[in-house]
């Protein structure tokens, strides 16, 4: 009971931040404009091989790391700033529990995360087709394949960033774990892994390089991305349910451990 | 012996209790085993400087800050599940005013009223009249004066009519008249609602014309609790009396006056703080036991002073 209130005062919150509309209107207005922008050129320019929704699909596609990115500001947006502004010690102080904060906070976090996915995706897909020539369904599905292969690797990145919040007090500390943990020791590891097989094994469960390693499938001259492969796709719901459970556990620790002020 | 019921009503009849609590930040004591009781209906005044562990011990009340070691019972309640429980019975207003900066004053109390799942949205409007800030309902937080905001979240505190208000440093901020209502709100919120106060503030006489009880903090440790009226007393007065050997007649002044309760100062001067204590006697014993009496004086002890002599005795224990 008392975790809803807090997720329903949380929800009342986000609805009146400015920042929120602010972030999710910007970034469909950010991919409109490519389909936009392609269909402008496919227009004015002869046999101009990219104004198709083969194309614009397929880079959405192959590009998964931007939306892994965008879940770094997204927690940043819904945490409120709450150790800048000590609004925490007044929920404290009521006698919510910690563990009720992290878990409400976080379920919040996670709803107006995919809110935002799911409009930032619609709108890209509803642009490119009214903006593009229409190609085979097939580039359609496999977006969506993809979007849903990726979304355990996205709460993850998500569960991460939301417990870095709760962990440190400077913005710049938080980014520069998140950025650590999840892209530049996993690229290192993918480096070190070309010559050391053990390492190459290890580095292939993390997220970073689930959305980077492709190949290119000379059959349909497409890069054919992890989760095509169904055991990859398998490691991506494992990766992110266990590496959700763990960097869960890491915030809540750190916020319990926490004095508020 | 007490029986079970009276033990009962006892331990029902402490709001907070507190028992060898310590905390300490590093190697440093922020706050060191202090044992305090506030009773049902007290509004407790706790002094000390600045530093003293005042917000300490108030933050660790609030459960803002964890207990290195010692315990704390509110309402009877000790352990970290019950202990969160019975926080909702308690207002609090700790360190600066925090909220929402974009938000404004009647969102923000709107928030905390959805969290803490109070039915009856009238009670913003009734906790912004209590204290004079229903006119600003509209405006941002950000846009306040401070004393504005001690205001708006002392209305916090007060919106969950609470039976414990825990308030750190409230009247900063506040202007002379703020001041006065705020001295008034509290006395009428005693009375009318029985609701127990803690109050912490480095000066005492913001505290004298409503505190029924006072806790002295000092360098982490609880110097004294004492009882408005025992204080009142201990603030009767004194008397000086400066002789050539303070010794002698401390010993004769025990032996055939029965005076207990005095302090050897330097210079041998005297403080006799004994409540049946003559001048005469004094003059006559002084007279009979060839001791030269220099100096003879009633002298009276303003609250400040008192506070001064025991944080300055304690630091130099």
């Amino acid at each position: 009971m008392q975790v809803l209130n807090y997720m329903k005062s949380e929800l009342y919150r986000n609805v009146r931040s400015k920042n929120n509309y602010l972030f999710l209107i910007g970034f469909v207005a950010f991919v409109i404009l490519i389909n936009v922008s392609l269909g402008l050129f496919a227009n004015t320019q002869v046999n101009f091989p990219y104004g198709t929704t083969k194309y614009s699909l397929s880079s959405f596609y192959s590009s998964m790391v931007i939306p892994f990115f965008l879940c770094l500001t997204l927690t940043s947006l819904v945490f409120g700033q709450e150790y800048k502004n000590h609004t925490l010690i007044n929920t404290v102080a009521y006698g919510i529990s910690r563990h009720q904060i992290f878990l409400g906070k976080l379920i919040v976090t996670m709803i107006i995360s995919v809110i935002n996915i799911i409009c930032i995706s619609a709108a890209f897909i509803a642009s490119a087709y009214l903006m593009l020539e229409t190609s085979s369904p097939i580039y359609l599905y496999e977006l969506l394949y993809a979007l849903i292969g990726s979304l355990p690797l996205f709460i993850l990145a998500t569960v991460f960033a939301y417990s870095c919040h709760f962990a440190f007090d400077s913005d710049l500390k938080r980014s520069s774990v998140w950025l650590t943990c999840l892209v530049f020791i996993p690229q290192i590891l993918s480096l070190v892994g070309r010559r050391i097989i053990a390492v190459r094994n290890v580095a292939n469960w993390m997220p970073w390089n689930i959305f980077k390693n492709a190949t290119f499938d000379f059959s349909t001259q497409q890069m054919a991305m992890n989760w095509s492969n169904p055991d990859i796709y398998m490691r991506c719901i494992i990766v992110g349910v266990l590496g959700s459970i763990l960097f869960y556990l890491f915030g809540l620790e750190s916020f319990k451990r926490k004095e508020i002020v | 012996m007490m029986d079970g019921i009276s033990i009962l009503e006892v331990n029902m009849n402490e709001i907070i209790r507190t028992h060898k609590l310590t905390k300490q930040y590093g190697q440093e004591h922020a706050l060191v085993d202090v044992d305090l009781v506030i009773k049902k209906g007290d509004i407790f005044g706790l002094v000390g400087n600045n530093g003293a562990g005042k917000t300490t011990l108030l933050r660790m009340l609030t459960g803002q800050s964890k207990v290195t070691s010692g315990s704390i019972e509110l309402f009877s309640a000790s352990s970290d599940d019950s202990l969160n429980q019975v926080r909702k019975r308690i207002g609090a207003l700790v360190e600066a005013p925090a909220f929402y900066p974009k938000m404004t004053v009647a969102q923000n109390l709107e928030y905390y009223r959805i969290q803490r799942g109070i039915p009856d949205k009238s009670r913003i409007d009734k906790a912004l009249e209590d204290v004079n800030l229903a006119y600003a309902k509209k405006k941002k937080f950000s846009t306040l004066s401070l004393g504005m905001k001690q205001r708006l979240a002392l209305a916090l505190a007060l919106m969950g009519e609470p039976e414990l208000l825990l308030l750190d440093e409230p009247i900063n901020g506040l202007d002379p008249s703020g001041i006065l209502e705020f001295r008034n709100l509290l006395v009428k919120l005693n009375k009318e609602k029985h609701m127990t106060i803690l109050i912490s503030s480095h000066l005492l006489s913001e505290l004298s014309n409503i505190a029924t009880c006072y806790g002295f903090i000092n360098h982490g440790r609880l110097v004294e609790q004492i009882s408005a009226e025992a204080l009142k007393e201990k603030c009767a007065g004194y008397l000086e009396v400066k002789v050539n050997n303070a010794y002698r007649l401390t010993a004769l002044m025990e032996e055939r006056l029965n005076y207990k309760q005095y302090k050897v100062l330097p210079s041998n001067i005297i403080h006799i703080y004994d409540a049946h204590r003559l001048p005469e006697k004094i003059s006559e014993l002084a007279s009979v036991s060839n001791i030269a009496l220099l100096g003879l004086n009633e002298k009276s002890v303003e609250l400040e002073e008192y506070y001064m002599e025991l944080i300055g005795g304690h630091a130099s224990a």
